[in-house]
């Protein structure tokens, strides 16, 4: 059978973040939809629902991500969990 | 909420497009994501590197000279072409045939390939052969392959006369569809022309404005081919723009991990980007809360007090 995966190398980190994002696309329409969401202002300073400070909070900590990478000798991890910490600040808060 | 469950079956609809999407754009981008982890140099001989690559391209020089160089080219970009795309919209009859003319003679760049419109200024600003180069140097010393400066003017001048049809076509859609009513109402008023055009037109143009903003900043943060083809992202790097840059890594030296790091960076700045623009732009057509704060509540019950009584209400919370 033809294998539509096999010609991308795949390594798990990779996989484990586009199936983390697939599973929270699905988990946010089916919460979505027996709970449909508050739109409201946080300290972000616009109204938002919870979807888009998901995505607020995704893009932030990505970004977080690329500006540690450009400081010579950051420590990657704990970058990484303050980046952490501030996404989920932005989706409880924002 | 009016305590109905809304049907929203209709999504199901979507599927089709999310599978193309998932084809043209998903796979690839999983492809390219896979790529950025590893140096792959044959088949079977592959070796994780974890975030190396995007360490190297966050701290590349070169890299951070083509975005800041990509980023005050966008600008530019923006700041010439909505400003002049309002003002030739504004310009243009909007009946009869001379509107239709006018139209087509505004459509035309816009139909051009870009491979084309990148020869047909190469041709035209050579300094020997040129129509463009040749009047231009009656004036001053000019020679885009030698002079920074020229080759950024001819990359500016060149996309204005490419894009900035796109920008005018959009923005003559939105004063066509403004209704008389508000013109009579502000003659009546006897506003200027600016103040028609401040009060009236700059409002009702907010939506097409926004579209254009966002294709014109994508389109020339992502631009390649003309400045390729006119002047090969030189001399030396001036006019290098991050599409040209990543091309070089990923075909020329066939760095195919440091490439795939760039690429989902670039990604990035887009997405922040374009996320920017389209808020700030409909930051009043945001559908409201649907949960409000007591803040809000009390501001807004203040609001409904009659004047005098408000002025004291404010004076004793204060």
């Amino acid at each position: 059978m033809f294998d539509l995966f096999d010609w991308i190398p795949w390594t798990t980190p990779v996989a484990i973040v586009f199936i983390g994002v697939a599973l929270m696309i699905t988990g946010l329409t089916i919460w979505g939809h027996y709970r449909p969401p508050v739109r409201r202002k946080g300290f972000l300073g616009i109204v938002t629902d919870r979807t888009e400070r998901v995505y607020i909070a995704i893009v932030s900590f990505a970004l977080v991500m690329v500006i540690s990478f450009a400081i010579v000798d950051s420590d990657t991890a704990i970058w990484a969990i303050s980046a952490l910490a501030m996404a989920v600040v932005i989706v409880i808060w924002g | 909420m009016d305590g109905k469950k809304k049907n929203n079956r209709a999504w199901f609809l979507v599927l089709p497009v999310v599978f193309v999407v998932a084809f043209t754009a998903i796979i690839p981008l999983m492809a390219v994501a896979n790529y950025s982890l590893q140096d792959i140099q044959g088949a079977s001989n592959r070796l994780f590197v974890g975030l190396d690559f995007f360490k190297r391209v966050a701290t590349d020089p070169n890299i951070q000279d083509a975005f800041t160089r990509n980023l005050t080219l966008s600008a530019q970009i923006l700041l010439i072409q909505i400003p002049l795309g309002i003002f030739l919209a504004r310009l243009m009859p909007r009946s009869g045939w001379k509107a239709s003319a006018a139209l087509v003679v505004v459509a035309i760049p816009l139909i051009i390939p870009w491979n084309v419109v990148g020869t047909t200024w190469r041709i035209f600003t050579r300094s020997d052969i040129g129509l463009g180069g040749v009047l231009v140097n009656q004036f001053f010393d000019y020679n885009l392959s030698e002079d920074t400066t020229d080759a950024w003017a001819t990359i500016l001048v060149m996309d204005t006369w490419h894009w900035t049809p796109l920008v005018t076509l959009l923005v003559y859609a939105g004063l066509r569809s403004i209704p008389q009513a508000y013109y009579q109402a502000a003659a009546i008023d006897g506003a200027s022309r600016m103040a028609v055009f401040r009060f009236v037109e700059l409002p009702k143009l907010r939506r097409v404005l926004m579209i254009a903003i966002l294709l014109r900043f994508m389109d020339s943060f992502m631009m390649y081919t003309e400045p390729f083809v006119v002047t090969g992202g030189g001399p030396g790097s001036s006019t290098q723009t991050l599409s040209i840059l990543l091309t070089t890594i990923a075909i020329g030296q066939f760095d195919l991990g440091v490439a795939g790091a760039f690429s989902l960076m670039y990604f990035l700045f887009i997405q922040i980007f374009s996320f920017i623009f389209f808020t700030v732009l409909t930051l009043d057509e945001r559908p409201g809360a649907t949960k409000v704060t007591p803040k809000e509540k009390k501001a807004a019950k203040l609001a409904k007090e009659p004047k005098q009584v408000r002025s004291k209400l404010e004076k004793v919370q204060k």
